[in-house]
């Protein structure tokens, strides 16, 4: 096995404590930064199908995650100043009066492995927030939206309609347990995504990556 | 040799008694609850189901007006913090949305979710294996028995399956120290499981202890813990991981409820039909899965294990009387050779009439 598949199968199985050694090891053995990141950011979209199908579960999801960014931390230094490797900025908040946190954390983090740098604003995010977000922050192609109870989808309609009010290009993305494309369709989201595995490819679609 | 069904049976013979702690925010207020002139109570309903009987009638689930009354007396500082308070006392009231529970926990309370949960981000566990120097554990004494027995001698006298609930099982309550998706790795990172298993097995210990003074006195008939184990589409965590990390754990407070004769039910939301053998080998007499859970499948895949699942089969608000009625004997027909009971959330009168009606007669030949 070559040393970039090594750090495909550990960043898939989540060893974390062995990714680094391991990228260390691709780089010595001459494989190119950019080559080990795009090894690891397909890994990630083996983890995000597994998960959609019912495979694996969130623990795995989380760890393999966890492993990517511990492969990432060594080969930032050696990309840093590359903006080419950035996807834009995402901003991602769970909506007004929702305190849930696990779908948004594990789509940042699907998001982030597959070239978003992200943006949290963590939970219970007013509307405006969302758009202050966008104002505050450079390169920013999409905005993500999640809510997981019934009572908070009214603020999910005014969260992605006051993002669009302000921008009306950006692209918004939405999610959450009771949340459907009939849904997103209806307030106006240009994306829907049913579960944190499939995000990434719908996020970037929606930017046109 | 069974009494055959009688209309006479669903004639109203009083009320059940109301309680002011009765009521959900968000929920219209309930209509009193009549009861009926049955030939056994609800309560010796529910224990022949338990014990692996036919019931007379299927039984109803739910949080009120149904065959189980709730228990969550106010000396239990997690039923105050979440404004889960079901007991014989005056509503609660409170002079702020953050409340302490146990293990120094602050609840928030949001309206327009009618819930309460530990604010994440800044968790209270940050190493689950300093856990014990991170967080007090908590301590039965520290409860006031006494004032909660004295404030609810009336309201154990029912006739109904009296059921005391208690936030949180083991997945719950590791996810309100550490925030969601810590726990969750913690529960398979092999660096992070020790601190897991000394955790739970510590809850384990309390959650026996409070069993055992609930049954000595208040005289539970069942005890109901809520551990959340699923997402909308899949488990949280693998079978695996259930069966090594919650599953002994959760037997022993099952075999303590078992031993004295207490059903256990396990709240547990998300679509987490893949872990009922986990369910099963953990002892759980009764599970009222959500509807995205396939409840045919469920009810015959199992029936000749102890579980019973409470099925949320509902008729549309649209339906007509003879609809409704259609709805009701379908699902007894479905599932009358299966254990289940009906989840009552807002069945509606005719409907569980219904139910009872054809249930009855579905049972009425069965030999005791």
């Amino acid at each position: 096995m070559s040393k970039i598949e090594e750090v495909k199968v550990l960043v898939e199985t989540g060893k974390s404590k062995k990714v680094a050694a391991a990228v260390h090891e691709a780089l010595d053995a001459g494989d190119k930064a950019q080559d080990i990141l795009d090894a690891m950011i397909a890994s990630m979209g083996v983890v995000g199908d597994k998960f959609s199908s019912g495979e694996i579960f969130v623990p795995e999801m989380l760890i393999a995650a966890k492993a990517m960014a511990k492969g990432v931390e060594v080969l930032k230094p050696i990309m840093a100043g590359d903006v080419s490797n950035s996807l834009g900025t995402c901003i991602m908040g769970t909506v007004a009066g929702d305190l849930h946190d696990i779908g948004k954390n594990l789509v940042i983090m699907m998001l982030e492995s597959s070239g978003f740098d992200m943006v949290d604003l963590g939970v219970d995010v007013p509307a405006e927030k969302f758009v202050e977000a966008i104002k505050e922050n450079n390169n920013v192609v999409l905005v993500a939206c999640s809510g997981l109870l019934t009572t908070t989808m009214p603020a999910l309609k005014e969260a992605v309609q006051t993002i669009k009010a302000a921008y009306p290009d950006m692209k918004v993305i939405v999610g959450g347990a009771p949340v459907t494309q009939e849904y997103a369709d209806e307030i106006g989201a240009d994306g829907y995504a049913p579960d944190a595995g499939s995000s990434a490819a719908k996020a970037k679609e929606l930017i046109g990556a | 040799m069974r009494k055959k069904f009688d209309p006479e049976e669903m004639k109203a013979v009083g009320n059940y008694p109301d309680y002011p702690t009765h009521f959900m925010v968000g929920l219209p207020p309930l209509p009193p609850h009549a009861k009926w002139n049955k030939p056994i109570t609800p309560k010796e309903n529910w224990r022949l189901l338990y014990e692996g009987k036919k019931p007379y009638w299927i039984p109803e689930a739910g949080w009120f007006n149904c065959d189980v009354l709730i228990f969550r007396p106010r000396m239990h500082p997690d039923n105050a913090a979440t404004h889960l308070v079901f007991d014989q006392e005056a509503q609660m009231s409170y002079d702020s949305d953050v409340q302490k529970g146990w293990f120094d926990l602050d609840w928030e309370w949001v309206e327009i979710a009618g819930g309460a949960s530990v604010h994440p981000g800044n968790p209270a566990v940050t190493d689950i294996n300093c856990w014990e120097e991170q967080v007090p554990f908590p301590n039965l004494d520290d409860l006031d028995w006494e004032a909660g027995i004295a404030a609810n001698k009336e309201y154990i006298k029912t006739e109904k399956m009296l059921q005391a609930g208690m936030l949180s099982g083991f997945w719950e309550r590791l996810m309100s120290l550490m925030d969601v998706d810590k726990a969750a790795m913690a529960m398979i990172d092999e660096d992070q499981q020790n601190g897991v298993h000394r955790l739970f097995d510590r809850l384990a210990d309390l959650y026996v202890d409070y069993v055992d003074r609930l049954h000595q006195h208040f005289n539970i008939d069942s005890f109901l813990i809520h551990d959340d184990w699923g997402t909308q589409m899949n488990p949280f965590f693998s079978l695996d991981t259930c069966r090594e990390m919650i599953v002994p754990y959760l037997k022993r407070v099952t075999d303590a409820c078992h031993e004295r004769g207490i059903l256990f039910e396990l709240h547990s939301c998300g679509k987490g039909e893949k872990l009922v053998p986990a369910m099963i080998e953990a002892g759980v007499d009764l599970w009222c899965p959500q509807i995205m859970n396939n409840y045919e499948e469920l009810a015959h895949t199992y029936k000749d294990t102890r579980i019973i699942f409470g099925l949320t089969i509902l008729p549309p608000p649209t339906d007509s009387e003879e609809e409704i009625r259609k709805l009701a004997k379908d699902f007894v027909e479905t599932y009358k050779d299966c254990r289940v009971a009906l989840c009552d959330m807002g069945a509606g009168p005719v409907y569980t009439a219904a139910i009872y009606e054809y249930s009855r007669k579905a049972y009425e030949n069965y030999q005791d």
